[in-house]
């Protein structure tokens, strides 16, 4: 097949764009994964909870700022509540028990979202002045696509700054390696964690947000997500931000490049190269991350 | 790990004492479920009995998994709709009976988590329970876009082959034909699944279960261990899967998505593991529950979810535990 | 008293990262010896220990027992030629019983081959060698509790119980006394002196008076070398020995 250079430029700007979505779902994932060593699986519920929240409130108020500022925030809280009256009592079990906990709370998520909103998909319109097409490079290229594009980099390259050069940040990712030096460093521990995990929640929410007027916002969008940001997770190397992004980086040009060559195939790819880093390099691709605890 | 019992010898009086006791109360289960058919049941309600002793049996496979061996996974599906194709394709492209069917189901099942296994059992807790989710994922995908060979999402439509055994040939068209076939393979795969669980290989699994550096320092195998287990786990999977399709004449990709994994998941855990009696506890509960509130409500699976956290945070040993303490048992 | 090599280490080396957690260390131990192993924290003894125990690959060096080459060995396959070992953060199977976990050791040591539905109880000359470790290890009276109900210094006599399921011609035991009472700690020397006389001992202690009482040889390591090793008396006055300790001459 024969394409010319604006399919390939516009493709790979697409895989961008997708892993930007992937990576403000994945960066959460990780510092989550980092600072309290469990794998989060409800984190794709609240990916989907913020896209469904941003319909009603846009429906509600017409603004899709509104539901973009808005929705990220109660899913915070809701993370906060879980992480609080969930997770904190897991504390000192055996990881997988978090997981398997954690993946009943994406269960109960996942059935109250359709008892609430219905079965059926709903479509969310972009901002009027985000519809349409720009002209880039020469050729024209969607509008919202690329305010994902910048919206989403700039609010990672945010997070990143953050924890990689504020007091805070740092605290978070020397909590990260080590809790107990931490703790004993006179750092209270379980606001950290809270502020965390409602910090990773919230993430995951304002990129359902943004997704929204891309994909259609349906009951299974959390759990489509969460295995995207479970291979992403392990590519990285667990707990390691660098090593997630650039794995969302490669995730994203595989799913969309993949799309072209190998339609449905594409997630088989993506599911080896995770078994593969699995067994090979279990510290992920960079080999930064940290080997799991969880026997 | 969760909810597990002190295996191994059981010399004392009372232990045997208990032990009829139980062993009667298993034959009276067993006889009610032979005769069962004869007070007049419905078609559907046969149905129904039949479809809670397969998701019993694979439960059970799950529950050697994690109860037994300490290794959760997210995949289980896999080896269940793999035996269902296989069993499917075999009967569809070969015209093959009954029995050759199950077995060559059966084979391919094994065969898979054989090959998967090898590559798997070095790795434990969330790396494993990761990999096993990606693996079922590879396979779900891959039988769902082969549409050529198993005919994608439309499914795999299959006729009721007969039973050939050699003396006589059953039709098997009758639902309660098929139901005394499952009921005679439920019960000797469950006492294979028990004798196993009992046996040394069973009993090392405890040990690696419990404590898997010990376990190779006092000399077992950890590796080759590990790798039986999930060899029996996905054949009796196989088992179950094989006679779904059997059963339905009918399998679809979906069998294979990890959200049928995380309903096995759940039979078992809320049913409590390395009991073997728990998940079919779970997993009778699931399938009678579906079919009573599926008529009102889709969202039928929400209490299931709120009992399964329940149980993994509060109830590790599951319904069994309550059942058990109820028995006088610890 | 008979020489015969049983376990010998030749220039072992283990080295994490840029750090020599054990350099160069030649270690024998033989037929029906006591041979402790001490030295101030940090000296590379649990390394040391470790590699003998075939759980630390090593950097570099030879291991042999009973002049076979066993440097390479999986660890799992030390039990089967004669080599036991304990853990000293108790490491036992939580969920069983006393008699259970001492019963997989012996299955692990009497079945090479271990069948899928024979009855794991079905094999008298395992019961009876359990039974018989129970009485040697004074476990009788909890021998069919869970290892959840009984109590820490029961646990670390159990560590040594499952560890002799193993049938060792030498036991490598990893500080057995641990966390004990003055009271267990005796009983313990105690019954290590009865156990010695049938089995090869290589032992790594802190209690400095359990190591006298009991040693035939001591091996002082500090920094990941040996500075000193001999019969207790002369270790126990050997200046650098006491350099490493104490910090003076």
């Amino acid at each position: 097949m024969h394409y010319d250079a604006t399919f390939w430029i516009s493709q790979i700007l697409n895989g961008l764009q997708a892993s930007v979505l992937l990576m403000l779902i994945t960066i959460g994932l990780t510092i989550i994964f980092g600072i309290l060593l469990i794998v989060n699986f409800a984190h794709g519920a609240f990916y989907m909870i913020g896209a469904y929240l941003a319909v009603t409130i846009i429906a509600r108020v017409e603004s899709f700022w509104a539901g973009l500022i808005l929705a990220p925030i109660v899913v915070a809280i809701g993370g906060a509540l879980m992480e609080r009256f969930v997770v904190r009592p897991m504390r000192g079990r055996p990881v997988v028990q978090t997981l398997l906990l954690t993946f009943g709370i994406a269960l109960i998520l996942n059935d109250s979202t359709r008892a609430i909103w219905g079965p059926f998909p709903f479509s969310v319109s972009p901002p009027e002045w985000l519809q349409g097409t720009v002209t880039l490079f020469g050729f024209q290229y969607p509008a919202y696509r690329l305010f994902i594009l910048i919206f989403g980099s700039a609010v990672a390259a945010l997070v990143i700054a953050l924890l990689e050069y504020t007091t805070v940040g740092t605290v978070v990712r020397a909590a990260s390696s080590d809790h107990e030096m931490v703790e004993a460093m006179g750092v209270n521990t379980s606001s950290l964690f809270l502020w965390v995990f409602a910090l990773g929640s919230g993430l995951a929410a304002l990129s359902g947000v943004v997704a929204s007027p891309l994909l259609t916002v349906n009951p299974g969008m959390g759990t489509d997500v969460i295995i995207d940001a479970f291979v992403i997770l392990v590519l990285g190397g667990l707990g390691s931000l660098r090593g997630t992004v650039l794995a969302a980086l490669l995730v994203g040009q595989i799913q969309t490049l993949g799309a072209v060559y190998l339609a449905q195939y594409a997630s088989v790819l993506v599911f080896l190269l995770m078994g593969i880093v699995l067994l090979v390099r279990p510290r992920g691709l960079l080999n930064l991350g940290r080997l799991d605890d969880g026997h | 790990m969760m909810g597990t019992e002190a295996s191994g010898v059981s010399a004392t009086e009372s232990g045997r004492h208990r032990l009829t006791v139980v062993m009667a109360q298993l034959a009276a289960l067993v006889l009610a479920a032979v005769v069962f058919p004869a007070f007049g049941p419905t078609p559907y309600v046969i149905k129904l009995m039949t479809e809670v002793l397969i998701y019993a049996l694979w439960a059970m496979s799950l529950d050697i998994l994690i109860g037994y061996t300490g290794l959760v996974s997210f995949g289980h599906a896999a080896y269940f709709g793999l035996g269902a194709y296989g069993t499917g394709l075999l009967i569809v492209k070969f015209q093959l009976s009954l029995l050759p069917a199950l077995l060559g189901g059966v084979a391919i099942a094994a065969a898979f988590s054989l090959l998967v296994g090898i590559i798997i059992v070095r790795l434990s807790g969330i790396a494993f329970a990761l990999l096993t989710l990606a693996v079922s994922m590879v396979a779900y995908t891959v039988v769902w876009q082969w549409t050529t060979l198993t005919g994608g999402d439309d499914g795999l439509s299959v006729s009721r082959p007969p039973l050939n055994l050699g003396v006589a040939s059953f039709a098997m068209k009758s639902d309660v034909s098929i139901y005394y076939l499952v009921l005679l393979l439920f019960v000797v795969c469950a006492f294979l699944l028990w004798r196993f669980t009992q046996s040394p290989t069973g009993t090392a699994l405890a040990a690696v279960r419990d404590n898997a550096v010990r376990a190779g320092a006092i000399g077992y195998n950890v590796a080759r261990l590990k790798l039986t287990s999930f060899l029996v786990a996905g054949s009796f999977a196989g088992v179950s899967g094989s006679l779904y399709i059997i059963l339905r004449s009918f399998a679809s990709p979906d069998l294979l998505h990890w959200s049928a994994s995380g309903h096995i998941l759940i039979m078992t855990i809320v049913g409590g593991t390395g009991t073997l009696f728990g998940p079919v506890i779970g997993a009778a509960m699931m399938v009678l529950v579906e079919d009573k509130l599926s008529a009102w409500t889709e969202y039928w699976m929400l209490p299931f979810g709120l009992l399964f956290v329940l149980v993994v945070g509060f109830l590790p040993g599951g319904l069994a535990q309550l059942v058990r303490k109820r028995a006088g048992r610890r | 008293m008979s020489s015969v090599q049983l376990l010998r280490g030749e220039g072992l080396c283990r080295y994490f990262g840029g750090i020599k957690a054990v350099e160069n260390v030649d270690i024998e131990i033989q037929k029906g010896q006591f041979h402790s192993i001490v030295g101030p924290n940090g000296a590379g003894k649990t390394t040391l220990f470790n590699m003998l125990a075939r759980q630390l690959d090593v950097t570099s060096g030879t291991l042999w027992f009973k002049g076979q080459a066993i440097t390479n060995v999986p660890g799992h396959q030390l039990p089967g030629l004669g080599i036991a070992r304990t853990f000293q953060k108790t490491s036992l199977f939580a969920s069983l019983t006393i008699r259970e976990n001492i019963r997989l050791a012996v299955q692990a040591k009497r079945l090479p081959v271990l069948p899928l539905i024979r009855k794991a109880d079905g094999y008298p000359d395992i019961t009876a060698r359990t039974q018989a470790i129970v009485e040697q290890m004074r476990l009788d009276t909890i021998a069919d509790s869970l290892v959840s109900e009984t109590s820490h210094g029961d646990h670390r006599l159990t560590e040594i119980a499952v560890a002799l399921g193993s049938e060792p011609e030498i036991l490598l035991l990893d500080e057995p006394m641990a966390g004990m009472s003055a009271t267990e700690a005796a009983l313990t020397v105690g019954m290590l002196k009865d156990l010695k006389r049938a089995i090869s001992i290589v032992l790594i202690e802190h209690d400095m008076d359990a190591v006298l009482e009991l040693s035939d040889h001591v091996t002082v390591m500090d920094l990941g070398r040996i500075i000193a090793a001999g019969a207790p008396e002369a270790v126990q006055n050997d200046p650098a020995v006491r350099r490493a300790y104490l910090g003076t001459d």
